[in-house]
């Protein structure tokens, strides 16, 4: 795994959303897609999202073998009004990338090794949540395109 | 306890006013002060500010299970680990923007809680019971506090 590679498309990926919106976005609240979530929830969900997997960053990077705790993405996205305006939780995203970008930078290519506990996988490392971490943000990249129609 | 609204309403207030209280007194630090080692021990303004950054991000996250989940398990972290191994002696910019994202995020969360949703619990390793309510009121005073902490940190 090309650490170096996977840290840059870490970082870039707020650039990447805030190009593709328009400040007061009429397209933020059309449904697209099968799952018919608009993209004012996508970008809510990301920022959830990405402040989870920032303490998972941290407890792996720190701990030994920390326990993960999954969370109920459903849940969130029904109870914590994902109505809401997107430039906080844009903000939450770029924070979030931007100060584990740095960690991660200062990350010895062996601790990429490190491990927690996640219930649903066997096998779960700093380096697995790297790429996951990337493929998350690049896919819900797409449905954000798809939501926005760009 | 019952809800009293303008009791939240001043604590959410200070809440939002935390990463502003937390960038004036590191802005306040010049480079040295920033890394200069308190008389008594203990950390660093530096190593303060990182250490308020991953604690604000922490607490976002608790929130959002308190609220959405029931009684959600709120997990521990060992602050003295990532101080000493998340390499609390980067630049302080980037942390200082987190808390200001987690917080102004989660600030708008709050001003939409009513009623029950203050006495919604979770499980926490250091606490016997841990609400909405007692979240808000544990973070309300966290930057202030450590906003005070560098301060002495720093000699100021």
């Amino acid at each position: 795994m090309n650490s170096a590679a996977l840290i840059a498309r870490y970082r870039a990926l707020p650039d990447r959303i805030e190009a593709l919106i328009a400040a007061g976005d009429a397209a933020l609240d059309s449904p697209a897609g099968e799952d018919g979530w608009t993209a004012r929830q996508v970008i809510h969900h990301l920022a959830d999202s990405e402040l989870v997997d920032a303490t998972r960053l941290r407890l792996m990077a720190a701990e030994d073998d920390p326990e993960i705790t999954p969370y109920d993405e459903g849940r969130f996205a029904a109870r914590l009004h994902y109505d809401r305006p997107i430039e906080p939780a844009l903000a939450a995203i770029r924070a979030a990338r931007e100060t584990g970008a740095g960690i991660l930078e200062r990350t010895p290519a062996e601790d990429f090794e490190r491990s927690g506990r996640h219930p649903e996988h066997d096998r779960y490392t700093l380096g697995i949540w790297l790429e996951r971490a990337v493929e998350h943000g690049e896919a819900h990249l797409d449905q954000l395109r798809l939501a926005l129609g760009r | 306890m019952t809800p009293d609204p303008a009791a939240h309403a001043e604590l959410i207030r200070r809440y939002r006013e935390g990463p502003g209280v937390i960038a004036r007194a590191a802005g306040g630090v010049d480079g040295a002060g920033l890394d200069r080692a308190p008389a008594g021990g203990g950390w660093t303004a530096r190593q303060i500010v990182h250490h308020v950054a991953d604690s604000e991000m922490t607490s976002a996250i608790r929130l959002r299970r308190l609220i959405a989940e029931n009684e959600p398990d709120l997990g521990a972290y060992d602050e003295e680990l990532f101080a000493a191994r998340l390499h609390y002696d980067r630049p302080i910019r980037a942390s200082l923007d987190a808390i200001r994202a987690a917080r102004a995020a989660t600030a708008e969360i709050l001003d939409l809680l009513h009623g029950d949703d203050w006495r919604r619990s979770g499980r926490h390793p250091e606490h016997a019971s841990y609400t909405v309510d007692d979240w808000l009121r544990v973070y309300a005073a966290h930057c202030h506090e450590h906003a005070d902490q560098i301060r002495r940190a720093a000699g100021r």
